[in-house]
């Protein structure tokens, strides 16, 4: 799935035609979706996201019950035709709270992943661009945030603001912007030195236009394919804190939170429908962002040209 | 060299300022005063009286401003003091000293795991460039990033402990032995250090991979080749020599991943290391405790990071950053 990749997006006999029947100029972001077109996985990765927010969106209509209805005459039951995938310990039904779930997922996922795009794109543009002192000082800056392992520093911040969605994107945000800085940074050391960057300042642009207009567009690429791996990683620390019982707050539903009691052996023993279907789901959800991300890598991959 | 390590040194410096004025920080913002915390024995036989808290105030320096408390705290920590435990009482670096050993156990397994299966899927995929096992092995890594950590646990819980009965779910060591035992220990790490372990593998298979291809490219390679040299003797003499140079850096990255993974994965295994004594800590909002293990952790992070480049600038000579 990554050499092929890199094989076809070469051009491959079907490109070659798909250029010669259309003869009107194709921008850069057409050609990006050409080449990220040509990763079927990738396509299937975006439906499967395009699905779950759509279930998530709607889960009200899409759900059979309601995700929280506690009923004790259900509760464990295996699955069967009316409740799909099973009730848990409190004859909730699991496919409706995995429903709900999606919510919460793809809300920290995307929010963070988006929240530390902002910060980190700004700070790094910002320390490339201009260098000197202050570049200095954030660079120890990213540093220092580096050395404090994700989860560990997560767990102890969101419980000193009190579990819950907000917080755990907050805190994903503050402490995730380094990495993505760092990236943002090392684009803008090398775009800087471009010529167009150089007659555009000849011509009297101010840093700031420089910086928005001219070299971000330009580092659009590799932002993108790192904000794919914020979301995996985003989506994977809130399973992870709720599965610590440190995420959302009960009786929300979350992959991870659903997974939490799987800690006693009784449930992980003879429940298995109460915690492989969330966890199955977590990682779908992140395979299919993965994919998308590998297929962005190429498809924005200035070496590669489909001539 | 010697201007290199003072070079990297250097800039270790502010980052460690930065790590202590950060825990220094989060420390002030954490809910609750420090002395309550000390006072909080004696709360059920006498009341302390306002001049009482006023005057322990200024013994510890509690009124002074902010910057010159950092200082004080600061030099406490290097003195090893890093305040006592809420919960315990017990001095933090004491909580901390107890545990340890068990984490650096299940560390160290695992990264020994890691690196011989890493390294061994590594140089047979650069070596079978495009074989089916290549494939394999590549698809795995990709999709091992989206695996939590702490569902791949209850997964292998679930096969090897409970389906397949090889071994125990969790723990340290079998409850009602008396006397420990090495082995009986070691069944029990087996399962939480492959957790951890493949966490780490799949980074170090790739790694191991583009290394081992980078240097296959190298004209050195070219020229055992030419001169007829035995393939065997190129490969692991020539080329695997070479390539696992960029594995120590590796290593040294692995340790703020180790300690993430840590924390799932003792939680999972019930595995009495740091992991599970920082959710205690959490749980109980032992924020004296968590912060200081978090300031250990980061030192420790950063020390890593740190003898890493230095061991890197000594097996490789040509390396010297400016």
């Amino acid at each position: 799935m990554f050499k092929e990749s890199t094989d076809t997006a070469n051009g491959g006999p079907g490109a070659a035609s798909d250029l010669n029947r259309r003869r009107a100029p194709i921008s850069p972001t057409g050609y990006a979706w050409r080449r990220f077109r040509r990763h079927k996985l990738a396509l299937a990765g975006l439906v499967t996201i395009v699905i779950l927010i759509f279930v998530a969106v709607f889960a009200p209509a899409v759900a059979q019950y309601e995700p929280n209805k506690i009923n004790l005459r259900e509760k464990e039951d295996p699955p069967s035709l009316a409740h799909w995938l099973g009730t848990d310990q409190t004859g909730r039904d699991v496919l409706t709270r995995i429903i709900y779930g999606a919510r919460i997922s793809l809300l920290v996922g995307f929010a963070s992943a988006a929240f530390v795009t902002v910060l980190g794109t700004v700070l790094g543009a910002f320390m490339g661009y201009h260098g000197g002192v202050v570049d200095g000082f954030l660079s120890r800056v990213t540093d220092a945030f580096m050395c404090f392992p994700t989860l560990i520093i997560v767990t102890v911040l969101v419980a000193m603001l009190e579990p819950g969605i907000q917080n755990t994107i907050l805190v994903i945000g503050l402490f995730w912007w380094p990495s993505l800085a760092r990236l943002v940074r090392g684009q803008f050391l090398s775009l800087r030195e471009m010529d167009y960057v150089m007659a555009s300042r000849a011509l009297g642009a101010k840093p700031n236009f420089i910086i928005f207009r001219h070299i971000l567009p330009n580092a659009v690429g590799p932002v993108l394919v790192q904000m794919t791996f914020l979301v995996i990683g985003a989506i994977l620390t809130e399973a992870s804190l709720s599965f610590l019982g440190l995420g959302v707050n009960e009786p929300t539903a979350s992959w991870g939170s659903m997974l939490f009691h799987a800690r006693t052996l009784r449930i992980l023993e003879q429940r298995p429908w109460l915690w492989i279907p969330p966890g199955m789901m977590i990682v779908i959800t992140a395979l299919s962002v993965n994919f998308i991300g590998d297929a962005l890598r190429d498809a924005f991959d200035p070496r590669m040209v489909i001539e | 060299m010697s201007e290199y390590i003072l070079r990297r040194l250097a800039i270790s410096v502010p980052v460690l300022v930065l790590i202590t004025a950060i825990i220094f920080v989060l420390l002030e913002l954490a809910p609750g005063d420090p002395l309550a915390a000390m006072l909080a024995p004696a709360r059920g036989v006498v009341a302390p009286t306002e001049e009482y808290v006023a005057e322990l105030r200024k013994t510890f320096g509690l009124d002074r401003p902010a910057p010159v408390r950092y200082l004080i705290w600061l030099g406490q920590v290097a003195r090893g003091n890093l305040g006592a435990s809420v919960t315990t009482s017990r001095p933090v670096v004491q909580e901390i000293r107890d545990r340890l050993p068990a984490t650096l156990e299940l560390m160290v397994i695992s990264t020994i795991m890691a690196i011989v299966i890493g390294v061994t899927l590594g140089v047979y995929s650069a070596l079978h460039q495009y074989s089916f096992l290549d494939y394999i092995l590549m698809a795995l890594s990709f999709t091992w990033v989206c695996v939590p950590a702490f569902f791949f646990a209850l997964l292998t819980i679930f096969l090897f402990a409970i389906h397949l009965d090889w071994l125990p779910a969790g723990g340290f060591r079998t409850v009602g032995i008396e006397k420990f035992s090495l082995l009986d220990n070691l069944k029990h790490v087996i399962l939480p250090a492959f957790v951890l372990t493949m966490g780490n593998l799949a980074e170090y298979v790739r790694f191991t991979r583009a290394s081992m291809l980078d240097v296959m490219q190298s004209d050195f390679a070219t020229v055992a080749k030419a001169k007829g040299l035995h393939v065997p003797t190129i490969i692991f003499r020539h080329i695997l020599r070479n390539a696992l140079i960029p594995i120590v850096t590796r290593v040294g990255l692995s340790v703020a991943w180790l300690f993430s993974g840590a924390l799932i994965v003792e939680t999972v295994f019930r595995w009495p290391g740091l992991g599970v004594l920082m959710l205690q800590g959490v749980m109980t909002r032992d924020y004296p405790l968590i912060l200081g293990m978090n300031l250990f952790i980061s030192v420790t992070v950063l020390l890593s990071n740190l003898i890493t480049d230095i061991a890197y600038a000594f097996i490789d000579p040509r390396i010297r950053y400016t």
